[in-house]
């Protein structure tokens, strides 16, 4: 097949589309749509208000929520343990906190917890791959902090809460705006290097839904920047993690209270129990799931573990119903189909459109809106660009920001996203990205107080896996915060709950049992397992040949 | 006139009032330093090691750097600008003349390296020309001019030219005659100050032994310093960091040990040349850089102003 | 364990390629980045697969291609396998990270040196930029650092991903990427000042000004709080409003 410059001949007409309107829509300002106008949307093309996704969960503290077919899939899964395999009568780590998921929220709360005076030695942070393999580091656009004059947390509470469609938990949302400023304070004495002019003035810039310019960042790297840093600072702190070692059950006394948790070394298979006083939940989302067949943004162990963990250990759950697709993932090249193309290239000005260079909506919807009106193009207009290999995808106009803002602007402030096309020989700079909907957050979660306690006792919660901060829908640059918000919540709760809870003195896994019981009632076939660690992505043709000679001596 | 300008390590770390009287003194002469816009250390911690080809990646790097620069410099100042690359250091100037030398003679031994560089679109042609800046004054600009610029004469300064190893030798690195230079006498005398003859002036400061064995240091500027004093020099001018940091360093050292009793203050002969060229801010000197704080001396001879006296 | 939807969403075409996997050959469908090639082969990556968007550095590879002496370096997630390639990942960078108090240090070459000193023995021979995957200078940011030069160092390094191959491709054995850290940090910290309105804000939270008009929006009811949202005001941005 030839390419010009990344793209086909075919793309290419469509692209002189573009180029011969650009002009004419420079300043052009298309509207917003009505909260009426949003809901038709909404209801008529985003998978969430689609029933042949979902299916309601069929036991549990949540039964009868209808959730995606993939979380409920999830929720119904049989534990991957024989609980009579374990032995719980030799502790391998007996912690006062134990951090499930080394990813912002978990790092977030090491780190306050070490601040929080407990000693270093008695916190364990744990996780699936290596420290810092997660969702945070990939977030790209920024983080919001109602800092400047002109602006307030009341303004950053209502844009939150209205892109959440009122359903937020009030108290959450009050604490990740009123926490904001703080944070970002916070990072700068760590040595963050937030995007600023010469006098330190933040360079801030509007997200999706946000009625006031607050989205910090640094580049197209705002994760990357702020996590590398917590790392550092958590390593200097010398707080003891493990790697490749996911949790794959908790731990409860007979009261049900959790007191530690079984790990899992994916490399050497070997488990090992963890005693902790109290247990920090921080293991991110769901973007592999591939909800609804979407591709996803999301880091390659995001498989909703905690969620199926904690819902088995009666934690009750929230907000499930909803899945944030993030309304910009890359449509081609084939290589990278659904990698995240930051919103920050339509904060900078980029302009979504047809195949015939026309605006098809207002670029900077909230996420739901914007996601849905591309889906409604591709799915009943002819106005998409096809791809070679079928994929349908509208243009994101990325040359008109360097009109906008001047030669070089994107080299600056997308860097990653310039490295991420030009690897393919695409250059954004000249010509626009084809982008479609894609899997990208998990809205809802394991509910939590704005103390980041869980509805089970010795549970804490923080991060992605948890629901109720941002409603239905989240906003751009309101993750960025929540992990840094109630990762630091947890981990000073942690500290309080340590010096207050003595040494669980039972560990059981009785929870697991009446999971068992409970799904053996239902007879669901074929039988699921969970949690499921990593996707699976090897080829049928290998799949279909494969047997396990080592496994099956145990 | 513009030159490629090499700075070096430590002129950006613990020397900066080095290069910024350098630098200032370059423009009023009307010669001025450009640094190159990315050099790298001159590679001078390398010429120990026996694996010549690693030895001389750095040096020579520096050099096709310093020729990319010449041909920028040319084209955005429309001047000719000569093939050299100017240097402050007499550490970078020792290294970079040595390879440059070695590597013109025998090509053999450049081609190898020109691969390394290769993949770096860089290739070195053997065509620049090392300089150090006091070959500069002496040749490009001479002492007339500069004597010519001085607006306030160093009247009562008595100075040792101290020049160390590195400016004399190796042969093939010098800038003077070995056994008897001039250039840092004749730049003292065109200031208005008093040249001071002695024998010392190449004796060696103990250099990268102030590492290891210290005290073998302090036996050697000791004997300096009381050269110095003994031919009643109040000042000793340097054109090396780590010349000034020996000779102060263990001047502290010799007087807390009751060995010595007053020190001699050390200058880099461009922060003389600066003075007695009107050059201001004084922030430009750096002297905080300095462990004997020369400041004193300087004021009591009424060539930097007076403050109020504690 | 349940099985996912592929990532991939075509089936393979059948036009394939040849690669070599740590020495064994597996052909494999053209177009592919190097770890979906992979897992096409059959390999179930634990190490050496982490974000799988080229942003957090696991998957660097090293190859060589057929017919050229050169060796390459790449994120395997980023780079589509080329017919002949000989490919193996690296599974981890062993290069334990000092420890330092971010407070006690100023931001100077010295405070690099005094955990790196290591950086004074750059060779200058450039083999670390040559290697990244993310086409940074990576020897001009480490001669900044000996130069003390860290804002920039940090701007140059900024776009590092920690993949850690520099480290193993130098010869002075630098850990470059860890040196890029606290030059960055120390560069934030020190270099970038803290804008006053952060502070007044911080300040005020503190103090509780907002606590008052935190507990109306908290509890005033729905209809009221749709009401403040579609009405608020929208500053700095262009807001809708033409009839396209």
């Amino acid at each position: 097949m030839k390419l010009i410059g990344g793209y086909t001949e075919e793309m290419r007409r469509s692209i002189d589309n573009v180029n011969k309107t650009r002009n004419k829509r420079r300043d052009q300002i298309i509207a917003d749509l009505t909260m009426e106008d949003r809901k038709i949307v909404l209801d008529q093309f985003h998978p969430d208000y689609n029933p042949k996704y979902k299916r309601n969960i069929s036991w549990g503290p949540n039964k009868g929520d209808n959730v995606p077919n993939e979380v409920a899939d999830v929720l119904e899964s049989y534990p991957i343990i024989n609980p009579n395999d374990i032995d719980l009568n030799q502790i391998d780590y007996d912690v006062g906190v134990l951090i499930i998921g080394a990813g912002g929220a978990g790092t977030n709360a090491v780190l306050w917890a070490k601040y929080s005076d407990v000693p270093k030695k008695d916190i364990l942070l744990v996780t699936k791959l290596r420290f810092g393999d997660c969702n945070s580091v990939m977030a790209q656009g920024g983080i919001q902090a109602a800092d400047r004059l002109e602006d307030n947390p009341y303004i950053h509470y209502l844009d939150a809460i209205g892109g959440g469609h009122f359903e937020n938990k009030p108290e959450l949302v009050k604490a990740l705006v009123g926490d904001a400023p703080k944070v970002i304070k916070w990072h700068k004495e760590l040595g963050v290097n937030y995007d600023c002019d010469d006098d330190g003035n933040f360079v801030e810039v509007p997200g999706g839904g946000t009625s006031r310019n607050r989205m910090h960042c640094a580049k197209d790297y705002t994760g990357m920047e702020i996590f590398r840093t917590l790392k550092d600072e958590a390593i200097n702190q010398g707080i003891p993690y493990l790697e490749f070692s996911p949790a794959i059950e908790l731990l409860t006394d007979d009261s049900g209270r959790v007191t530690g948790a079984i790990l899992y070394n994916i490399e050497t298979k070997r488990y090992f129990v963890v005693r902790a006083r109290v247990v920090v939940m921080a293991t991110g989302g769901f973007g592999r799931l591939h909800v609804g067949g979407f591709a996803t943004t999301n880091h390659y162990g995001a498989t909703m573990d905690g969620v199926v963990m904690a819902y088995r250990a009666g934690a009750k759950l929230r907000d499930l119903d909803s899945t944030q697709f993030h309304p910009t993932g890359a449509a081609y090249p084939e290589q990278i189909v659904g990698l995240l193309v930051t919103e920050k290239v339509r904060s900078l000005g980029g302009q979504v459109l047809g195949k015939d260079g026309i605006q098809i909506c207002y670029p900077l919807e909230p996420r739901d809106v914007e996601a849905a009106s591309l889906i409604k193009i591709c799915t009943t207009t002819h106005n998409y660009i096809e791809t070679p290999t079928g994929m349908r995808g509208i243009w994101l106009d990325s040359p008109l920001i360097e009109e906008l803002k001047g030669k070089g602007t994107i080299q600056q402030n997308l860097s990653a996203m310039y490295r991420m096309f030009k690897r393919f020989d695409i250059d954004i700079t000249m010509d626009p990205i084809l982008v479609y909907p894609t899997l990208h957050y998990q809205n809802g979660g394991v509910d939590l107080d704005s103390n980041c306690y869980s509805s089970i006792k010795g549970l804490l919660i923080a991060g992605e896996v948890s629901g109720g901060v941002h409603g239905k829908n989240r906003l751009m640059g309101n993750s960025l915060l929540e992990i840094n918000v109630f990762g630091r919540r947890a981990g000073i709760t942690a500290a309080k709950e340590y010096r207050k809870n003595s040494i669980p003195r039972k560990l059981t896994l009785n929870h697991v049992h009446n999971t068992m019981k409970a799904l053996d009632a239902l007879n669901l076939k074929p039988k699921k397992y969970a949690p499921i660690i990593l996707p699976e992505y090897r080829s049928e043709v290998v799949k279909d040949r494969l047997i396990q000679l080592y496994e099956q001596l145990s | 006139m513009k030159y490629s300008y090499f700075p070096g390590c430590n002129l950006k770390t613990n020397s900066v009032g080095f290069e910024e009287t350098a630098i200032a003194v370059s423009k009023k002469l009307n010669a001025e330093l450009v640094e190159m816009p990315e050099w790298n250390c001159c590679g001078t911690i390398h010429t120990q090691t026996t694996d010549n080809l690693m030895k001389r990646i750095a040096p020579v790097r520096n050099l096709a750097r310093a020729a990319e620069h010449v041909k920028n410099l040319e084209n955005s100042s429309k001047e000719v600008i000569h093939k050299q690359v100017v240097t402050l250091c007499s550490m970078c100037n020792s290294t970079l003349k040595i390879v440059n030398a070695e590597v013109k003679e025998d090509t053999d031994k450049l081609e190898p390296i020109n691969w390394q560089l290769e993949y770096d679109n860089l290739e070195y042609k053997g065509d620049m020309e090392v300089k150090h800046f006091l070959e500069i004054l002496r040749d490009d600009i001479g002492y007339e001019t500069i004597m010519e610029s001085v607006e306030k004469p160093l009247k009562g300064m008595r100075i040792a030219s101290y020049y160390g190893c590195m400016l004399l030798h190796p042969e093939i690195a010098k800038i003077d005659d070995q056994e008897a230079p001039t250039v840092m006498e004749s730049i003292v005398q065109a200031l208005g100050a008093e040249v001071i003859d002695w024998p010392f002036f190449k004796f060696c400061c103990g250099s990268y032994h102030i590492v290891g064995e210290e005290d073998l240091v302090n036996i050697q500027v000791h004997t300096l310093i009381d050269a110095a004093k003994k031919r009643n020099a109040n000042s000793i001018i340097v054109a090396c960091p780590l010349c000034r940091y020996n000779l102060e360093h263990e001047q502290i050292e010799l007087i807390k040990n009751g060995k010595m009793k007053n020190s001699l203050p050390i200058f880099y002969f461009t922060q003389l040349m600066a003075l007695a060229l009107g050059i201001k801010p004084m922030k430009l000197y750096h002297f905080e850089e300095h462990l004997v704080n020369p400041k004193p001396f300087l004021k009591e001879l009424g060539l930097i102003g007076r403050k109020k006296s504690k | 364990m349940s099985k996912t939807k592929s990532e991939t969403k075509q089936s393979a075409e059948p036009e394939k390629v040849r690669i070599y996997i740590m020495g064994s050959r597996y052909d494999v469908p053209t177009g592919l980045t190097i770890m979906k090639a992979m897992e096409y082969a059959g390999f179930k990556i634990t190490r050496g697969a982490g974000c799988r968007a080229g942003f957090c550095g696991a998957c660097s590879t090293v190859y060589r291609k057929a017919g050229d002496f050169r060796i390459y370096a790449a994120l395997a997630c980023q780079t589509p396998v080329e017919d002949g390639m000989v490919l193996t990942q690296l599974p981890f960078v062993p290069a334990p990270k000092p420890k330092y108090k971010i407070d006690d240090l100023r931001p100077s070459a010295n405070s690099i040196l005094r955990y790196y000193p290591e950086v004074a023995r750059c060779l200058s021979c450039n083999a670390c930029t040559r290697v990244c995957p993310q086409e940074i200078n990576v020897m001009n940011y480490i001669q900044d650092c000996l130069h003390g030069k860290l804002a920039k160092a940090a701007e140059e390094s900024f776009d590092c991903v920690q993949c850690g191959l520099c480290t193993i491709r130098c010869p002075a054995e630098i850990p470059q990427y860890h040196v890029a850290m606290l030059a960055r940090r120390l560069h934030g910290k020190y270099n970038i000042p803290t804008p006053k309105y952060l502070e007044i804000r911080v300040k005020e939270l503190e103090d509780g000004k907002y606590e008052e008009g935190f507990q109306e929006l908290m509890t005033i009811d729905k209809k009221k709080l749709k009401e403040r949202y579609t009405t608020r005001d929208f500053m700095d941005q262009k807001k809708g409003g033409g009839d396209e």
